[in-house]
């Protein structure tokens, strides 16, 4: 039975929009009482004019931008008349590094917006409805203190969720004071993660991407950099300068496949199969590396044929006191388990004819069946070589639509032509269940060939962070001890896709958007619906506050009522967020906010009373930056060189050692031995590849990231509109045999819910799919939710990895009709 | 002499929009008009591309004024308000603007725009470059090479904030500057050659 979302349940924001803050809108002023709370209605009020005699008076500030984008932007901001007019990149040595993208400019509009909140304000009809009255400060916090005191007293402190999207700067004080519950992970581009970690040790791997330039095959396997990482792709650009062979496996032509040497069409969510094909064909021709495959990699330990588990010497005292001390590095000493130590892997040594340890052995056998100790085990890379067996290039053919003879040339390039580096996450596969198989397969690849460890070699992601070859950091503010609570952390699967399950949460308190990441959107509501109260705090409307049962005004990254607000540590310079304006409308911080609330329960001594004390904490506690102050950091405009950039791009695990328990490539998960993944094994979608629910549905929808949002930041930016509106796109193949036309108004929908948007004609969509850039807006889609569509099935094997099981944005399947039929 | 101009290696451009707000902030350019575009080549909005699926090309083209060294607008321009100023750009001199939009029409690169109506701003105040000169209901505008910048000895704001770095600024008479060498490489282009407008503005690929 098909659920349809009430129009206008979503439409909250834009209803405030429209009832509050449109300039000249008196009448919806008047109805919610806003001229009485504050006379705030629009800018066109707000702003006084600027006299005509008098002298422009300019000054500028600094800032970094967006945590979603790791805050790289390090932006001179220039300030007239007390106005922010100007957005340029700070003035670093290196001119790489002076970085700024079509979206912080928008802001110079955006902080201005009529899509402000202005205003605390406190819901008067039913969540989702929209209908809000302002009120004052002290009555949102006398609320606030009423209502949320309620459900702790009722429910206790760990009913309460605090959190929030990564744009918001608190100090996280307030939930570890008041022992709420906050998040950990995200259940949104973790899947690769998922399958790289185990092995590597490491889930996101965000090398230099400086050491791309010594890279020759690069195989970008979904990911769309030139688009996503607008400020750091130029890496890639360098790369293809320096010679290397750039491939982008995509079902689009994103604009990174456009920018590629070559374009490899797959079909939706199967990167797992072609490169288990890759695999296939390399370890056929022989195409290894058995030197790395034995000195740096698991592919020689011994597993045992009737457990699948790996054969292990006795436990040693020496393990327990390494172990020991590993633990006491990453400060997880009180929770070391002497009897959790296992011992060394087994190897079978050929020089020996004996198994013995791996690190002892001085010619480790890969291939073989031996008994040891009574039992029959065999290596892994022989179990590897029996399960690849059949992922022949004809069989990844037929299910990637990628033909035998082009996976066979990629795997000779990949393996014969490196160093290679596979591209992959923070997109593509993650957003599928079998996005961890992908990642783990990926791996193998490398290993098997020998591509880690050595420049221009390695797995994961070169365009994420602006790194520096001196190794340094900032500390944080740290609560006082005696106001500690005890914390309840809880993973955001169960928020996001799973907020019914084993959640006791009675209360949030949500910093930006809770609604634009989950899945299956109208379970999620049922579930926002059982909330007794519900904050949320964020400068803008954005869809979200419109199910909250108060909303407050939160101030952008420009505003600031102290001089200086945070400090960041990117690449080898300091850079503060300054005040660059006063805070708009009744705006407060983040810092500001998060105190207030902490005084309400008496906790207030677990914030920073002010931004210099936070940055102060900052500097205190500060690693590899002695001698620096807060002063000479202001001194020089709030960006500062810490250290000079020696330019020489660092190696990922640099001589094929990795922060694993061995140091080795650990390929063999034994955690997934019960999901029959111990090793990479090809499985279906969940829900693209069901073929009785593809005849009612048979189109798979995408949506992956456009250039112009951050996840769904910035949909409402006047000067981002101006160049991209909310769409679904398709085939104009796939539109023909329904009848549609280019910017035909259609619904789109299947058992979950629907949407009402427009259809834009694109030849760069693969037939039987659909895109739409993710999380528009509701308020441009008659108040429908592109997450109503979205499955929630998430992976058994999810539950077994680091990042948790990940929302399979893009396994759901659709169909689309021309609106009103 | 000088000749100022631009650069743009398309190889290196991935179409991301920064260059066309960079220049509508710097330059107080108000809503529903922009002095630099981005479009792609044969293909319909910025996400298309050119041919059938799957074979394939998409060609992002930033476009604004090319400062023709033979400019086409100048030559219909009845008042003399659009000319050819001493360091190579074409400039607009807003008062002698009659708004008849003669340069609008001879302009091969559709890259002038007018204003319609009274200005409309958001945020509604003049941001930008305190410099730049206001323009009025009824006068032409477009690229101006950041005037105001470059007489400043800065380089346009574009090519300022260009994440990818693909735009270079420089004066074509200098043999020294690395623009000089970019237009002698072999590879660069310019837009409508056989219109013999020799527009200073080139492309490489």
């Amino acid at each position: 039975m098909r659920r349809t979302s009430k129009a206008g349940e979503c439409d909250a924001a834009q209803k405030l929009s429209r009832r509050g803050f449109v300039a000249g809108s008196a009448l919806g002023a008047a109805a919610l009482g806003l001229a009485g709370a504050s006379g705030m209605t629009s800018t066109t009020g707000w702003l006084a004019p600027a006299l005509a005699n008098e002298e422009t008076k300019e000054r500028t500030a600094t800032i970094f931008h967006m945590n979603h984008c790791e805050g790289k932007c390090t932006l001179k901001c220039t300030v007239r008349d007390g106005r922010l007019c100007m957005i340029e990149p700070q003035e670093w040595p290196n001119r790489m590094e002076r970085t700024i993208c079509v979206k912080a400019l928008a802001d110079i509009e955006r902080i201005y917006g009529e899509g402000r909140v202005q205003v605390p304000m406190r819901r008067i009809g039913q969540r989702g409805d929209g209908a809000y009255v302002a009120i004052s400060w002290d009555e949102a916090l006398a609320e606030i203190q009423e209502k949320l005191g309620a459900v702790i007293k009722t429910y206790g402190p760990e009913s309460v969720l605090l959190c929030g999207g990564s744009e918001q700067l608190t100090t996280n004080s307030l939930a570890v004071a008041m022992g709420f519950q906050g998040i950990t992970a995200y259940a949104i581009d973790g899947n690769y993660p998922n399958g790289v970690g185990p092995a590597t040790g490491q889930g996101f791997i965000e090398g230099d991407g400086r050491d791309l330039v010594n890279t020759r095959t690069l195989l970008n396997l979904g990911n769309n950099a030139y688009e996503t990482a607008l400020i750091s792709a130029h890496v890639l650009n360098d790369a293809r300068d320096a010679g290397c062979y750039f491939i982008t496996v995509d079902p689009f032509l994103s604009t990174t496949a456009g920018k590629s040497d070559q374009w490899v069409p797959i079909n939706p969510g199967c990167d797992h199969a072609f490169l288990l094909a890759l695999i296939h064909v390399v370890v056929e021709n022989d195409w290894t590396d058995k030197t790395f495959m034995k000195e740096h990699t698991a592919f020689p330990y011994l597993i045992e044929s009737e457990t699948k588990r790996i054969m292990r010497a006795e436990v040693t005292q020496a393990d327990i006191d390494a172990a020991a001390e590993a633990a006491a590095e990453v400060a997880a000493v009180d929770e070391f388990d002497p009897a959790s130590v296992l011992g060394k892997p087994l190897v079978w040594d050929n020089s020996l004819q004996a198994a013995v340890s791996y690190s002892e052995a001085a010619d480790p056998a890969l291939e073989g069946r031996f008994e040891v100790n009574g039992a029959i085990c065999e290596p892994v890379y022989t179990h590897l070589l029996r399960q690849i067996e059949d992922y022949t290039p004809e069989w990844a053919a037929d299910v990637t639509g990628i033909s035998a003879d082009t996976i066979k040339e990629i795997a000779d390039r990949f393996a014969n032509k490196g160093p290679s580096f596979i591209q992959c996450s923070y997109g593509g596969a993650d957003k599928y269940s079998t996005g961890d198989i992908a990642g783990h397969a990926a791996v193998v690849l490398a290993g098997v060939t020998g591509n880690f460890g050595k420049p221009g070699s390695g797995v994961g992601i070169k365009t994420a962070s602006s790194v520096s070859s001196v190794q340094a950091s900032l500390g944080s503010w740290e609560v006082p001890e005696q106001l500690v609570a005890q914390s309840n952390l809880v993973d955001d699967y169960l928020l996001t896709s799973q907020p019914d399950a084993e959640n006791v949460t009675k209360g949030i308190i949500y910093f930006g958007d809770i609604i634009s990441y989950v899945g299956d959107f109208n379970r999620f509501k049922t579930w926002l619906d059982q909330l007794d109260f519900f904050v949320a705090i964020d400068p803008y409307c954005s869809p979200g506050t419109g199910y909250a049962d108060l909303i407050l005004p939160a101030c952008t990254r420009y505003e600031d009522s102290e001089d200086v607000g945070g400090a960041q540590l990117t690449a080898n310079h300091l850079t503060l967020k300054q005040k660059v304006i006063d805070p708009l409308f009744e705006s407060k911080t983040d810092r500001e906010i998060e105190r207030e609330l902490a005084k309400l329960f008496g906790v207030e001594d677990a914030c920073p009373e002010s931004g210099a004390q936070l940055v102060e904490a900052q500097f205190a506690g500060a690693e590899g930056l002695e001698g620096i102050t807060l002063e000479a950091v202001q001194a020089n405009g709030g960006f500062y060189e810490v250290f000079p950039d020696d330019g020489v791009p660092l190696t990922d695990f640099e001589g094929g050692v990795f922060p694993t328990a061995t140091g080795r490539l650990e390929v063999y998960y034994e955690e997934l031995i019960e999901f029959g993944n111990a090793l990479p094994v090809y499985e279906p979608n969940t829900e693209i590849d069901d073929k009785e629910l593809r005849a009612k549905y048979p189109l798979s929808n995408a949506q992956p990231r456009t250039r112009f949002h951050i996840h769904s930041e910035y949909c409402d930016a006047e000067w981002i509109r101006q160049y991209c509106d909310n769409f679904i796109e398709m085939n104009p193949a796939d539109m023909e045999k329904r009848g549609l036309v280019d910017k035909d108004k259609v619904e789109v929908f299947n058992d979950r819910g629907y949407i009402s948007t427009i259809v834009h004609a694109n030849n760069a969509v693969r037939p039987g799919t659909t895109r739409m850039f993710e999380n528009p807006w509701p308020r441009y889609m008659d108040g429908t939710i592109l997450q109503s569509l979205t499955s929630s099935v998430l992976s058994e094997r999810g539950s077994a990895l680091a990042q948790g099981p990940m929302i399979p944005f893009n396994d759901t399947l659709v169909e689309v009709k021309k609106a009103g039929e | 002499m000088t000749r100022l101009a631009i650069a743009i290696d398309l190889d290196h451009c991935s179409g991301c929009h920064t260059c066309a707000n960079a220049c509508k902030m710097s330059n107080n350019v108000p809503m529903g008009m922009l002095w630099n575009r981005i479009v792609v080549e044969n293909a319909d909005g910025i996400y298309g591309a050119e041919g059938t699926y799957p074979n394939l090309v998409r060609t992002y083209l930033p476009l604004a004024c090319q400062h023709c060294e033979n400019p086409a607008c100048q030559k219909v321009c009845p008042t003399g308000a659009t000319y050819k100023d001493d360091k190579g750009r074409v400039e607009i001199d807003y008062g002698k603007c009659i708004g008849c939009r003669m340069c609008m029409a001879a302009c091969p690169y559709n890259a002038r725009v007018f204003n319609w109506n009274e200005p409309v701003r958001k945020p509604d105040f003049n941001y930008g470059d305190a410099d730049v000169p206001l323009r009025e209901k009824g006068m032409m505008e477009k690229c101006t090479l950041c005037k105001e910048r470059t007489d400043r000895g800065q380089e346009p704001m574009c090519v300022t904030c260009c994440p990818m770095k693909c735009r270079t600024f420089g004066d074509l008479d200098d043999p020294n500057s690395e623009i000089a060498r970019m237009k002698n490489a072999g590879s660069a282009f310019v837009l409508l050659e056989d219109m013999g407008t020799k527009p200073q503005v080139f492309y490489v690929k």
